[in-house]
């Protein structure tokens, strides 16, 4: 992480390439990510777009209070939530659009979630509350701790706890549903 | 789906297009900053070009309005000429003279004015014009006319009051003038006013652009006919008709009063005497000079100062009286008249 951290300084010096080094790394897992957001593949792409076209041209100050990581993820969830108050008109058809952009989406979760159980688990996740999700994969997909979860998504320790529990308990439900046995998590 | 490489080549892409219209907006603002800031800095410039023209600007030339007056007078000449010529019955021309008179009486309601003044002039050289046509008409005209301004030969007797009553004496004469001037101009020799200005221009210092304000003819009985000329606003130099005298103010003034008073040699005779009894100045001794008539034995002059009658001088033998002398003298006249009933 802080090599990734460097890499910025690199670029806020000048280094166009360290973008780029970035943009690679963390493309795949914040478009799963903000694709939990706003459940469209393709608005998806035009948010990471966004945050990254932020990052190269108003070159935002990284203090090192927290991990880069962290800060990129807060900085997404926030372009998120702003593209959706934006939109919000768009989201009320989200529904239907979902349908249609199911085929790219599972494309990208095969390329970043290389396991079968991450990927049966992601899918599995899927079917949980926005909310839930979200927690369950910046905790065990995007290993964060519970104080950079609380930082990205804004919430306290405790909440974040609270609502690990509750996604956890409802993923459970939802797995045994399907089959699965809950120990393997 | 783009891909991460993808991704980042239509970040920079998108970067660098922003990055040049952010440069380009910048020096359009640039340009227009600099574009305003001159057009101000010459704006500026203008004004104060025009500031300073009028600040240095001494007077407004007096020849361009005179000349532009002088010849909407003559035209106004030649359309009373053509008119006369026209009428072929005295009962026009007598209509032209009606016209004429109350041209005077509107130039004798407005002062202080250069329009009321220069129409002043133009019912004057009207009413020169109908003179040399018609002088039975003129003459009949003017005893009309000296019947509508009784005020006039008031106004000479007043003149010695103060410099203020010449100044309005000057001002009614503009409105007085009128009929009885018509006769000077046909016995003397007309001076012209181009003569009069450059007989100032000789006499004086000024510039012709000095020389601010209106010509006007002031009338002073038989003996002046004067162009006078205004500058700052008061009556500053004469030009006599008859010799083409060049004259300042105090000496217009001097000479105004002088002839003012030359019919009434006793009235100065009394006032020497007042001098010589006193050591008051011809000055101090503002005021009429009254008869006032008592009898057969008192002709005296009374002068008053400081709004006292103060001194008298008895007619019959010259003797000078002062006012409690005056008083004593008045008593014991009529035997022991005490001043009670």
């Amino acid at each position: 992480m802080g090599n990734d951290a460097d890499r910025y300084y690199r670029f806020l010096d000048g280094d166009d390439n360290s973008l780029r080094e970035i943009i690679e790394i963390y493309y795949n897992g914040l478009t799963l990510y903000i694709n939990s957001i706003v459940k469209n593949i393709f608005e998806t792409e035009e948010i990471i777009q966004e945050i990254f076209v932020k990052l190269a041209v108003r070159k935002p100050k990284f203090n090192g209070k927290c991990e880069f990581k962290t800060w990129l993820y807060t900085i997404a969830r926030n372009c998120a939530l702003n593209y959706i108050t934006r939109h919000r008109s768009k989201f009320s058809t989200k529904q239907i659009d979902e349908l249609s952009l199911l085929s790219d989406t599972a494309d990208v979760e095969r390329e970043y979630l290389l396991t079968e159980q991450k990927i049966e688990l992601h899918k599995a996740m899927k079917e949980l509350k926005p909310e839930y999700f979200q927690v369950l994969y910046l905790m065990y997909f995007e290993n964060f701790d519970t104080a950079d979860i609380a930082k990205i998504m804004r919430k306290s320790k405790r909440q974040v706890g609270d609502l690990v529990y509750r996604a956890k308990k409802s993923l459970k439900s939802k797995l045994e549903k399907a089959g699965f046995k809950y120990e393997k998590l | 789906m783009k891909n991460s490489k993808k991704m980042a080549d239509s970040v920079f892409k998108i970067r660098d297009a922003y990055l040049e219209k952010r440069r380009k907006r910048n020096s359009v603002i640039k340009k227009i900053v600099y574009i305003g800031s001159m057009l101000c800095i010459f704006g500026l410039i203008v004004i104060c070009i025009n500031y300073f023209r009028f600040t240095n600007m001494k007077i407004p030339s007096f020849t361009k309005n005179y000349i532009s007056e002088k010849t909407e007078n003559s035209a106004i000449i030649v359309e009373s000429e053509k008119t006369a010529e026209s009428s072929d019955t005295n009962e026009d021309t007598s209509s032209m003279n009606f016209d004429d008179g109350s041209d005077l009486e509107k130039s004798s309601d407005v002062k202080n004015t250069e329009s009321s003044c220069l129409s002043g002039i133009n019912s004057d050289m009207e009413i020169q014009d109908n003179n040399s046509e018609n002088n039975d008409i003129e003459s009949e005209e003017i005893n009309s006319s000296a019947e509508k301004n009784p005020t006039s030969s008031k106004s000479v007797s007043s003149k010695a009051e103060s410099s203020k009553s010449v100044s309005s004496k000057a001002e009614s004469s503009k409105s007085d003038y009128s009929d009885e001037e018509s006769i000077d101009d046909n016995s003397n020799s007309e001076m012209t006013d181009e003569e009069a200005l450059t007989i100032v221009l000789e006499n004086t210092d000024y510039t012709i652009d000095e020389l601010r304000g209106v010509v006007i003819v002031e009338e002073a009985g038989e003996q002046l006919h004067n162009v006078s000329f205004y500058r700052n606003g008061t009556y500053t130099f004469y030009v006599r008709d008859s010799d083409k005298k060049f004259l300042t103010y105090e000496e217009f003034n001097d000479m105004y009063v002088s002839y003012d008073n030359s019919d009434s040699s006793e009235e100065d005779k009394a006032l020497s005497i007042v001098l010589e009894n006193t050591d008051y100045t011809k000055d101090e001794l503002v005021g009429i000079a009254e008869n006032e008539a008592d009898g057969d034995m008192f002709y005296n002059i009374a002068f008053f100062r400081n709004g006292t009658y103060v001194f008298f001088v008895r007619q019959k033998d010259n003797r000078f009286y002062t006012y409690n002398d005056f008083n004593k003298a008045y008593n014991e006249y009529y035997d022991g008249y005490t001043g009670h009933d």
